[in-house]
């Protein structure tokens, strides 16, 4: 094996992380831009500004000089972007990106020591305080403005037309390339597949936590469907629409973009590989479970929220443990 | 000045300070005492006021009270004279709010108006184990109430200006700047913000006497 194939494999340190994150969501900010216009840009630009000038913020009331090298604050604000509409409020982003920053980050010790995902907390804050403008979504190529939102037209989410016990009318060539009303970076499954190949093959994120939450997802949605409220009946009858159901489910509510760039976090996530499978089939559970019976159509930032308070046990429940013979009281 | 003089001047600071419990050492952004009627109920400044008279009603009747009634008690059974003590002066105290305000206004605050009772804010001084006297407990009961009643009218009408943009019900800025301030994780936020603020100011005043006191 040569030098520099021995060196792609190594695991990149934060500061790389960081920057393939941000890398990563540049395509989806690409067509979200083809979709919705200069808007997602201008949302994006503000999110980096505002946590830039709030690291710079903690670090001269910490009497402290800015770490250059420190750079997860701006992944974190634009992932908190893409969740959001492209029609959201400029107001709204930057106190979302306030409190994920200040409250999420710096208020636990800075990078590496916060228990709870910094952009999970700031939609959720945004979700709960500004419903109207998170919970509505403009159809793609509408005409929305760089600052002037006013005329457009939104419509719920596919998510919450299942909360509601329907089916979307959306075709499932438009739920792959993400061309239906959503969140400015959460819809195009294709793209967000190719973005975690990447993030992948440079050891960003690891397979072993999404794919534990997909699993857990989608047996929920398969023997527990909400489409037509099929409730309890056993799992080999219906099964066209248990197939159905599946679908919707995965493929809305932002779940595969949660799963590459959410919960895959390094610093929320449990550190103990071994825990990662059981961690993401928690979260799974835990996030169908939030759609369900929650009030929220993006119930992944609510359950990334409560499982990551897990992390630490689940981190010991899963560390090896030495053999302890011959000792005796 | 010698260094001899400079040490008991910066223990009298340290004492001033302790003493200041409106500001310097207020119950609530330094010790963290009556926080759940203040995070859940104190949503307005309406609530906030409502509030405060129990708070004075309460506060320093139990503990004047309950420094009387433990010279006459067995001193190891202190926590029992106060909770009920506490217990007691709360039925004078919320016949009066019931005078002062209506069932609809007091459902307002729900269940954090009896809860009370059992509040630190309210009990706490049972955990020193020596007895009070009374002008003493009155005298710290009357400045603690002050400290609290400050804390809690200033972040009810930061929550009620933030989360509905008025003051009183009457508008006061264009909109909601924060609506998040209106419910209890709201409140967590805006009174850790509150804290911050005000212990680094308080921390800054400190400094700022104890400059004062320093040898030439």
């Amino acid at each position: 094996m040569s030098n520099e194939s021995a060196l792609s494999l190594q695991r990149p340190g934060s500061y790389e992380a960081n920057r393939d994150i941000v890398f990563m969501i540049l395509p989806l900010l690409a067509l979200a831009t083809f979709f919705y216009g200069m808007r997602p840009i201008g949302l994006c630009l503000v999110a980096a500004f505002t946590a830039m000038l709030c690291d710079h913020l903690v670090a001269w009331l910490r009497s402290h000089t800015h770490n250059r090298e420190e750079n997860s604050s701006i992944p974190a604000a634009l992932v908190l972007v893409m969740l959001l509409p492209a029609t959201v409020h400029y107001y709204v982003v930057i106190v979302s990106v306030i409190v994920a920053t200040m409250l999420g980050k710096h208020a636990f010790g800075g990078y590496g020591h916060y228990p709870f995902n910094p952009s999970a907390l700031g939609y959720a804050v945004a979700a709960v305080s500004w419903p109207g403008q998170v919970l509505f979504y403009p159809t793609p190529f509408s005409e929305i403005g760089l600052f002037d939102v006013s005329g457009v037209t939104l419509l719920e989410s596919a998510a919450h037309t299942l909360r509601a016990g329907g089916v979307p009318n959306t075709s499932l060539f438009d739920l792959v390339l993400g061309s239906y009303a959503g969140p400015i970076g959460t819809t195009s499954v294709l793209v967000i597949i190719a973005c975690a190949m990447y993030l992948w093959m440079r050891r960003g994120i690891t397979l072993s936590v999404p794919l534990g939450f997909l699993l857990a997802c989608a047996a929920v949605a398969f023997f527990y469907p909400r489409v037509n409220t099929l409730g309890l009946e056993p799992p080999w009858l219906y099964l066209d629409t248990r197939l159905l159901s599946l679908r919707y489910e995965i493929l809305s509510g932002a779940l595969i973009f949660a799963a590459v760039f959410l919960i895959n976090e390094p610093v929320t996530r449990p550190k103990n590989t071994r825990a990662h499978f059981a961690y993401g089939l928690l979260l799974g559970f835990m996030t169908m479970m939030f759609r369900y019976f929650g009030s929220y159509d993006t119930g992944v930032c609510f359950a990334v929220l409560a499982v990551n308070a897990l992390s630490a046990p689940l981190d010991s429940l899963f560390s090896r443990r030495a053999p302890q013979k011959g000792v005796r009281a | 000045m010698s260094e001899l003089q400079h040490e008991p001047l910066q223990a009298s600071v340290e004492k001033r300070a302790r003493r200041d419990r409106v500001f310097l050492n207020n119950p609530v952004i330094m010790q963290g005492l009556g926080l759940a009627p203040l995070i859940v109920a104190a949503t307005t400044l309406k609530n906030g006021i409502m509030l405060s008279t129990a708070v004075l009603l309460l506060l320093t009747p139990t503990r004047v009270l309950a420094a009387l009634l433990s010279r006459f008690s067995y001193f190891r059974f202190r926590g029992l004279i106060y909770a009920l003590t506490a217990g007691a002066v709360y039925v004078g105290a919320r016949y009066l709010m019931g005078l002062l305000y209506t069932p609809a206004e007091l459902a307002l605050l729900g269940l954090y108006l009896p809860l009370l009772v059992a509040d630190p804010i309210v009990l706490k001084r049972y955990e020193r184990p020596q007895r009070e006297r009374t002008r003493t407990a009155l005298r710290k009961g009357l400045i603690t109430s002050c400290g609290y009643i400050a804390a809690l009218l200033f972040i009810s009408a930061l929550r009620e200006i933030l989360g509905l943009g008025t003051l009183f019900g009457s508008p006061v800025i264009g909109g909601a700047l924060f609506p998040m301030a209106q419910l209890p994780s709201g409140g967590f936020m805006v009174t850790a913000l509150v804290m911050c603020v005000w212990r680094a100011a308080a921390a800054g005043v400190k400094k700022q006497m104890s400059l004062e006191v320093e040898p030439l």
